[in-house]
């Protein structure tokens, strides 16, 4: 099997409209291009809260707080520079301000996890919403993998979760952890060889 | 044991190596099964996250984009000078020049024309006419005497009486 070409795409998938153009609209005024940005960026950024965190409360503080600092900051963003990996910047650094601010977190239980999330599935499954974008655990293989992600570090996911949801490169990686980039790769890779103990031969199941 | 590809798949799989590398892992992984088995793990957690991807409630967006309206950027910036600058640069640097010889043609001779009360010595001859007429003024008191002001309505006795003498011859 060629497995070239299976990863997600590099960049996003973009509208006509250029990052750097509705930057440049929103500094002059026009909230409509906020709103444009934040569609963009929602999915990738929360979705990195949420494996980042474990805990959807804390991933909606977290995600008010990067964007509260983009509507602040945004004269400070250098438009020559690549709008994605200013904003995945600052989400990096405030997950790790949050990790530095409750260094005896209590980092939640797969149980609770999935006590919140079997609540809101029973109320998506009665008004037939049932979507991929809920988050949901739905299959056996999903948990097995969920707890998998349990024994990584908070190092080894940030990278395996970064380049999945940001699709960006390692390089660009390296640049935002300010890290050589054979240490981004070597914690992916070390985040795989735990996977794979942890997983057997999950990947021939799903 | 780790295989020195083991890095390298991750490469491959995320489409970031060269046609060269592409080739020689594919020849790799007909024979490395533990190479195998990282490409079938990584596949299987790709798959999963793509399905687990999560978007935040609606409320949270909403309450972000009304916090904007509030923190709304003025819509007049120096940096829109700037730009019109850089980006005009050509015209912007001849009104430039154009001014600049303007300014050097017009503003040197107009500056000799003005004649400047600090510099036109009118002062010079107003000091020697005053001075002239305190000349003249002294002369003329020569007659009644050099005691002020009062002195020229202090005329002696025997001065107004010889100056009747005179009339009087």
């Amino acid at each position: 099997m060629d497995w070239a070409n299976k990863g997600t795409p590099r960049t996003p998938i973009s509208d006509q409209v250029t990052d750097s153009e509705l930057i440049k609209a929103y500094k002059k005024g026009d909230t409509q291009a906020l709103e444009t940005i934040m569609e963009k960026y929602k999915t990738p950024i929360y979705s990195y809260l949420l494996k980042m965190v474990r805990n959807r409360d804390s991933a909606n503080d977290l995600f008010q707080e990067i964007f509260l600092k983009f509507i602040k900051n945004i004269d400070s963003y250098n438009e020559e520079k690549k709008f994605a990996n200013w904003i995945y910047t600052v989400a990096h650094n405030t997950v790790m301000d949050s990790f530095r601010r409750n260094k005896n977190r209590h980092i939640e239980s797969l149980d609770q996890v999935k006590g919140e999330d079997f609540k809101s599935l029973a109320e998506t499954v009665a008004s037939k919403e049932l979507s991929p974008e809920n988050g949901l655990i739905k299959s056996e293989s999903g948990e097995r993998i969920e707890k998998a992600f349990e024994i990584l570090s908070d190092e080894q996911r940030e990278v395996f979760i970064m380049r999945h949801y940001w699709g960006l490169s390692f390089k660009e990686i390296a640049d935002i952890l300010k890290v050589p980039i054979g240490t981004a790769l070597a914690r992916m890779s070390r985040a795989l060889g735990k996977l794979k103990i942890e997983l057997g031969h999950i990947g021939e199941a799903v | 044991m780790n295989c020195k590809y083991s890095e390298k798949i991750l490469l491959y799989f995320y489409n970031e190596t060269d046609k060269d590398e592409t080739e020689k892992i594919k020849e790799h992984l007909l024979t490395c099964v533990e190479c195998k088995k990282n490409l079938q793990v990584l596949k299987g957690v790709s798959n999963h996250l793509d399905n687990s991807k999560a978007q935040p409630p609606e409320s949270l967006i909403e309450g972000l984009v009304l916090q904007a309206h509030k923190e709304e950027t003025p819509k007049f910036n120096f940096g829109d000078i700037f730009e019109g600058i850089r980006n005009h640069w050509k015209v912007s640097a001849s009104t430039l020049v154009f001014a600049a010889l303007m300014v050097g043609v017009f503003l040197p001779s107009s500056i000799k024309e003005v004649n400047l009360s600090w510099t036109s010595n009118i002062d010079n001859d107003l000091d020697s006419l005053e001075y002239s007429m305190y000349e003249e003024k002294d002369f003329s008191l020569g007659d009644y005497g050099e005691s002020g002001e009062d002195s020229e309505y202090e005329n002696t006795e025997s001065e107004i009486e010889s100056e009747n003498g005179r009339i009087l011859l």
